[in-house]
């Protein structure tokens, strides 16, 4: 056993043992408890950055090591160890922020104990090299995170929300259950290097005349669509906000965006299911927009803040969706990452807002509000047409372009890009809405701004994309898996351009076009009607909760009936 | 056949579990647990050393453990009694024994099965007796959570409640595992469908039990004491380490 294995085993040993140890030995001094916590995290960290130096060392198309013994084991591969060191930084990051934050809760040392089994098992999913470790590590973190969401059982509510985040976690942990055991049945390996060898030899096993891996994929699917809040199992995220928010942090860190992860990890059979790739672009293009709107119409921050994350998680598994894994992951990393910040940083916001409840006098603020421009002056409109729409899509195609020159014959990059041509226009638009006494100036600093974060952005998500897939026809075979036929891909392009336009441009111009129209009109009725719809979330958490009361009901009369025997 | 029928009763399968669920009720409740614990594991005997019948019967068996499974796994979503609770789950959990014999598992891995599913039932009863002692009975949330007036105790009980639901890496998780791997396609999704039943009712506990206002520790009740929960922990890790072990060794197989 060389000190890769050692490594490799210690990312979820080294938690463990800290939650173990912990407890025991430091249950009286909550502050050493919170120490030695922290020390066993970093010397997991250590580990983690350890690996993918290792790894970097020895070259992009280093073989995946698998550490274990029979077909159990762990498996080290770029994926695992990227994710690794995301989420040793994250929980370290959340030890460390917890360590005061959380000093005058009751149930200290328990809370550190939680903190280190969610990380030693996060970690163990993530590193799984084997069905049966997978599914012990994926239904463990979703156990877990119902005791540290319900940390303060001083509140019904918080429990209640656990509750709901519990329940659908196992609904998902049962459909990655089925999905392992067709797989397990239908090529007769548990290791995932085995199964994923057998898959390539033959992808077109049945079993009772159904094919293996198209249902397979539709259960994996499933399984990531409840760990990621798709649409019309995303109700318990925005509610996961009553949680400490040490915890909304972790969420972030290989527990909301799992599902992503699982596509990934997941991907040699996602590739022999095109339909189910389909499904995951059309749930996550859904969830991505209904995420949005219902960020927009919440007056609670923090169930707003729920639902953005909501609304990236669905563009998370439409990345995946697209064939694009590797983005995906990319995704997850980024918003992870920002989003633990958001929610770390957030006690310091309100804290400075009380002691200065001004709005700050920044640069943006002075240019924007106290410079007010006396004599707006504005591009000429076709001129500011024309930018809009050509300088965003030549940026992107040039800068894809210049990294990958076949990226243009995969639909799915083309859709992608269609995505970050709409920002970007929508970015532009907005320039020539901002009344500017020198609007070129403005817009040769967007421009340069729009420039250095998409040339930044190609390069890092091409550069990760090779790391995570160095076979170039895995990478490939994503994007054909997710192909459509030629006029159905134009239609879905076109029917986008007009929905996504036209609502950005509908919410620019809310104001002027008295979306609202006059108080009690039909169409005014319908407005208000289609407003209380998205600010009651589509009623679907009231549905579930009636659904479940009734059949709470319905079983307390039967039990009367068979005398509780 | 003698053997089949003897079985029937030993791992009674609706309506026969509402016998023997009377019974289990009626007994003191020191007897509970130790009949909890013989039943199914000589029940299990007993169906390994008779051959698994085929056609019509098996199907019939079939239908009838998985309605048995369903029935009882739903029950608990509206119970708060803890020996009514261990009792109903047990009985859930049985007819798993059943659809393993009835798919050809050998008899030492339906006594394994067995017992997986029975022991944290059987500890459940046991908690249910300290939960007794302490409140006058062990009905949960009627007087908010326990966790500031008990910790130990309700830590055990939270652990007995996850290895009840076979949640990893008790045992039961990979008895259910190693079922689920043996029969067929749609008694798989009555198992899933039962083992969710399971995580919402145990969830449902939890919420009566461990959240909502404190109340003060009964005059002239303790805690779990020291010993009795290091001993309670050696348990629990005795048991998970045989979980693993086992679970791994038969998966291996």
């Amino acid at each position: 056993m060389n000190w890769i294995d050692i490594a490799v085993l210690a990312l979820p040993l080294l938690p463990l043992l800290s939650a173990t140890f912990v407890p025991m030995f430091c249950a009286g001094n909550k502050r050493r408890a919170a120490r030695w916590s922290v020390a066993f995290i970093a010397i997991t960290l250590t580990a983690a950055v350890a690996l993918l130096a290792q790894h970097l060392r020895q070259g992009l198309d280093a073989p995946a090591v698998f550490v274990g013994i029979g077909q159990m084991g762990l498996l080290l591969d770029p994926l695992s160890m990227a994710m690794a060191v995301l989420v040793a930084s994250i929980s370290l990051i959340v030890h460390v922020y917890s360590f005061n934050y959380m000093a005058e809760e009751p149930g200290y040392v328990r809370f550190y104990a939680l903190l280190d089994l969610m990380t030693a098992a996060i970690l163990l999913m993530i590193s799984a090299g084997d069905l049966v470790t997978l599914l012990v590590a994926w239904f463990a973190v979703g156990q877990l995170l119902y005791f540290l969401l319900g940390h303060n059982t001083e509140r019904p509510a918080a429990g209640r929300y656990a509750f709901w985040t519990y329940i659908t976690y196992r609904l998902g942990d049962l459909a990655l259950m089925g999905a392992a055991l067709l797989l397990v049945r239908g090529y007769g390996a548990w290791d995932l290097p085995t199964l994923f060898e057998r898959i390539g030899a033959n992808p077109h096993v049945a079993l009772g005349g159904v094919a293996v891996l198209p249902l397979a994929a539709f259960l994996a699917a499933l399984a990531a669509f409840a760990r990621s809040a798709q649409f019309p199992l995303h109700t318990w995220l925005p509610y996961t906000m009553d949680g400490p928010t040490p915890v909304s942090a972790l969420m972030h860190a290989g527990i909301v965006n799992a599902g992503g992860f699982l596509f990934n990890r997941l991907s040699p059979v996602f590739i022999h299911a095109p339909d189910v790739l389909h499904l995951a672009f059309v749930v996550g293009l859904i969830t991505a927009l209904l995420g949005s709107a219902l960020m927009l119409t919440q007056n609670d921050i923090k169930k707003s803040l729920g639902y953005s994350t909501m609304g990236q998680m669905g563009f998370m598994i439409m990345e995946c969706g697209l064939g694009a894994f590797s983005l995906a992951v990319y995704h997850l990393i980024a918003h992870g990452l920002f989003k633990a910040t958001l929610f770390l940083s957030s006690g310091n916001v309100i804290g400075d807002t009380r002691k200065d409840d001004s709005v700050p006098p920044d640069d943006i603020y002075t240019f924007v509000a106290e410079r007010r421009p006396t004599r707006a002056v504005k591009v000429p409109w076709l001129l500011a047409a024309l930018i809009t729409v050509l300088v965003p899509a030549v940026v992107l195609g040039l800068s894809h372009w210049l990294v990958a020159a076949n990226f243009f014959n995969k639909q799915g990059a083309v859709i992608l890009l269609f995505f970050g041509w709409v920002t970007g226009a929508q970015v532009f638009f907005s320039i020539h809405k901002l009344p500017s006494e020198n609007p070129w100036r403005s817009l040769a600093l967007i421009f340069l701004s729009f420039l250095i974060v998409v040339v930044g952005y190609t390069l890092i998500a091409h550069g990760f994309e090779a790391f995570l897939y160095p076979n170039p026809v895995l990478r490939d075979a994503g994007y054909a898996a997710a192909g459509i036929n030629l006029l159905a891909f134009d239609i879905l392009v076109v029917f986008l351009t007009v929905v996504l336009v036209g609502a950005w441009l509908v919410t620019f111009y809310a104001h002027s076009l008295n979306l609202e129209g006059r108080p009690g009109s039909l169409w005014n009725a319908a407005y208000l009607s289609l407003y209380a719809l998205f600010s009651r979330e589509f009623y679907l958490s009231d549905v579930y909760v009636q659904t479940s009361r009734g059949m709470v009901n319905w079983v307390k009369r039967i039990n009367v009936w068979l005398r509780w025997v | 056949m003698i053997e089949l029928i003897i079985a029937l009763l030993l791992l009674p399968l609706f309506p026969l579990s509402m016998l023997v669920n009377a019974v289990l009720q009626a007994l003191p409740v020191w007897l509970r647990i130790p009949v909890l614990l013989a039943l199914p594991v000589i029940g299990a005997v007993l169906l390994g050393m008779t051959p698994a019948p085929g056609g019509l019967l098996a199907l019939g068996l079939s239908i009838l453990a998985a309605f048995t499974a369903l029935l009882y796994a739903w029950r608990l979503l509206a119970v708060r009694e803890v020996f009514i609770w261990a009792r109903l789950h047990a009985t859930s959990a049985w007819p798993l024994v059943w659809m393993a014999w009835l798919h050809g598992v050998s008899a030492d891995q339906l006594v394994a099965v067995a017992l997986a599913v029975t022991v944290p039932a059987a500890v459940l009863m046991l908690m249910a007796c300290a939960l007794r002692q302490r409140l006058g009975a062990a009905y949960l949330g009627l007087r908010g959570r326990m966790g500031p007036a008990y910790p130990r105790l309700t830590g055990a009980w939270v652990v007995a409640m996850l290895a009840a639901i076979a949640a990893p890496p008790f045992p039961g998780f990979f008895a259910l595992l190693a079922v689920l791997h043996q029969i067929s396609a749609g008694l798989v999704v009555v198992v899933l469908a039962m083992w969710l039943l399971w995580s919402w009712a145990a969830a449902v506990l939890w919420q009566h039990a461990l959240f909502g206002p404190e109340f003060p520790r009964a005059a002239g009740t303790a805690d779990l004491s020291l010993s009795g929960s290091t001993a309670w922990l050696m348990l629990a890790s005795v048991v998970v380490v045989f979980g693993l072990i086992g679970g791994w060794a038969w998966w291996m197989h």
